[in-house]
Formats: structure tokens, C-alpha cells, sequence
């Protein structure tokens, strides 16, 4: 059986194309959420290292997607498009 | 001043007068070259440095030793959280360790005790005095006090712990 490399691979954060395809801040998202700025900010830049169901839900509800399309899973030196 | 730092004020100040009573304690039997204990009161003139033979002498001063010695390392570990809470780092292993060593100086100052108490049986038997107030801490509720703020220290150092470990477990969860 192969051995899989889990640290070669990271969760990558697709808010900033969902919010530039709302045309929604993150300021008003936080507001929509109840998360507060400095955590969407660490979301959106990939830095949070764990993420809350119930925030899970809050921001699929408020930008209307899926937790598939809010994450994705990567190669960790992937860039994204 | 934040709120938090206005809370802090009175502890500090609280550690302050608990370093101030040691200074008192320390000048007291050092200046007046007496040593304060359960036994002085028996003695006219006190249990002073001049009148002890060297056996209780050795202890008593032995005693006195370990318990400014115990306090003072408990009055800085105290202190030591008091500032790491100031700085925002309550939840630290230094806090911890800070409080880890306050815990023990109190043990510590309870050997203290142990050789002071030794130390009066001894003076007392040289001085040839049988009915004092011995055992004064056994028989009352004070060592009821004394091992229950012990043990609310280590307690603190427990919380202090898991606190840490829960931080780390929540750092970078959104």
C-alpha cells in the first residue's frame, strides 16, 4: 500500500472569489457571519488552522454555496488561479 | 489604563503588603537579633541570638532561613503571574512555571516551620521550660488555611496548564 504524504497537502480557502463574485466585503460578511474580521481575514489568507461547523454554515448560507466550494483540498505549493 | 489593568492594581498591591510583612519579618529578627516564636512569649526577653545554645540556635535560625527564603520565592512567583497577566500571557508555560514555584515555596515554608518547631523544643528543654504554648499551628484551624491555600495554588497552576493546552488546541480556529 502506498504511504499517502498528508503535509504535502493543505485545505485551500476560496473566500475571496466567492466574496469578489458577491461583490460583498469582508467587513460586511463578518457582519452577515457574527465571525469577526480578523478571523474571515485569517480564513481568506489560508492561515486558520481549523474552522467551526456552525461558521462552516454561516458562510455557505451568506454566500449561498457549498463547503466545496468554500474549500478545497491542494497540493500545498499549488497557487490558485 | 485598560479595565484589565486596573484589575491587576489590587493584587499587586496585595503582593506588595505581602512583601512588605516579610521585610517587617526579616528586620525584626535581625535587628532586634531575636527570634519570633511560638516559644518567645515563654521567655523574658524572648529567644534572643545571645541566650540560645548553639544546638536550637542552629535551628531556629535554620528555620528562619528556609521560611524568608520559601516566602520570598512564593512572593515572586506570585508576582511573576501577576505580570505575565498584565502582558497578556496568563495562559503560558512560564505562568505555569511561576505558579508551579509559588505552590512549593509555601511547602517549603512549612519545613520552615518544622525546624522552628523543633527548634523551640529544643531551646525549651535547655532552658529548662515544660508548659509553653507548643503546637500552637497543630491545635487550632490555622493549618486548615495554610493547606487549603496551598492547595488553591496548585490548583491555579492545573488551570493555568489546561488553559495553555486548550489555547494551543483553538489557536488559528475560525
Amino acid at each position: 500500500m502506498d504511504s499517502y504524504n498528508f503535509e504535502s497537502m493543505q485545505i485551500h480557502c476560496h473566500l475571496n472569489e466567492l466574496l469578489e463574485a458577491k461583490d460583498m466585503t469582508l467587513t460586511d460578511l463578518s457582519a452577515r457571519v457574527g465571525v469577526s474580521v480578523v478571523n474571515l481575514s485569517k480564513l481568506k489568507n489560508n492561515h486558520a488552522k481549523a474552522i467551526r461547523f456552525s461558521t462552516l454554515v454561516a458562510l455557505c448560507h451568506v454566500l449561498d454555496c457549498e463547503p466545496g466550494d468554500l474549500l478545497t483540498l491542494q497540493k500545498a505549493d499549488q497557487t490558485s488561479a | 489604563m485598560t479595565n484589565a489593568h486596573k484589575d491587576l492594581g489590587t493584587p499587586f498591591f496585595i503582593a506588595g503588603i505581602g512583601s512588605l510583612f516579610l521585610i517587617f519579618y526579616i528586620t525584626n529578627v535581625l535587628g532586634n537579633r531575636r527570634f519570633v516564636t511560638d516559644l518567645s512569649a515563654a521567655i523574658p526577653g524572648g529567644l534572643t541570638f545571645d541566650a540560645l545554645p548553639t544546638g536550637p540556635f542552629a535551628y531556629l535560625l535554620a528555620g528562619f532561613i528556609v521560611k524568608v527564603v520559601s516566602l520570598a520565592v512564593s512572593i515572586w512567583g506570585v508576582t511573576a503571574v501577576l505580570y505575565r497577566i498584565r502582558r497578556g500571557e496568563l495562559f503560558s508555560r512560564q505562568s505555569t512555571k511561576a505558579a508551579s514555584i509559588a505552590g512549593y515555596g509555601l511547602l517549603g515554608w512549612l519545613v520552615g516551620v518544622l525546624f522552628e518547631g523543633m527548634g523551640d523544643n529544643f531551646a525549651a528543654r535547655h532552658l529548662g521550660i515544660e508548659q509553653w504554648a507548643s503546637g500552637s499551628l497543630i491545635n487550632n484551624s490555622t493549618m486548615v488555611i495554610v493547606w487549603l491555600l496551598i492547595t488553591l495554588v496548585f490548583i491555579v497552576d492545573m488551570a493555568i496548564k489546561r488553559a495553555v493546552k486548550l489555547e494551543e488546541d483553538v489557536d488559528g480556529l475560525v
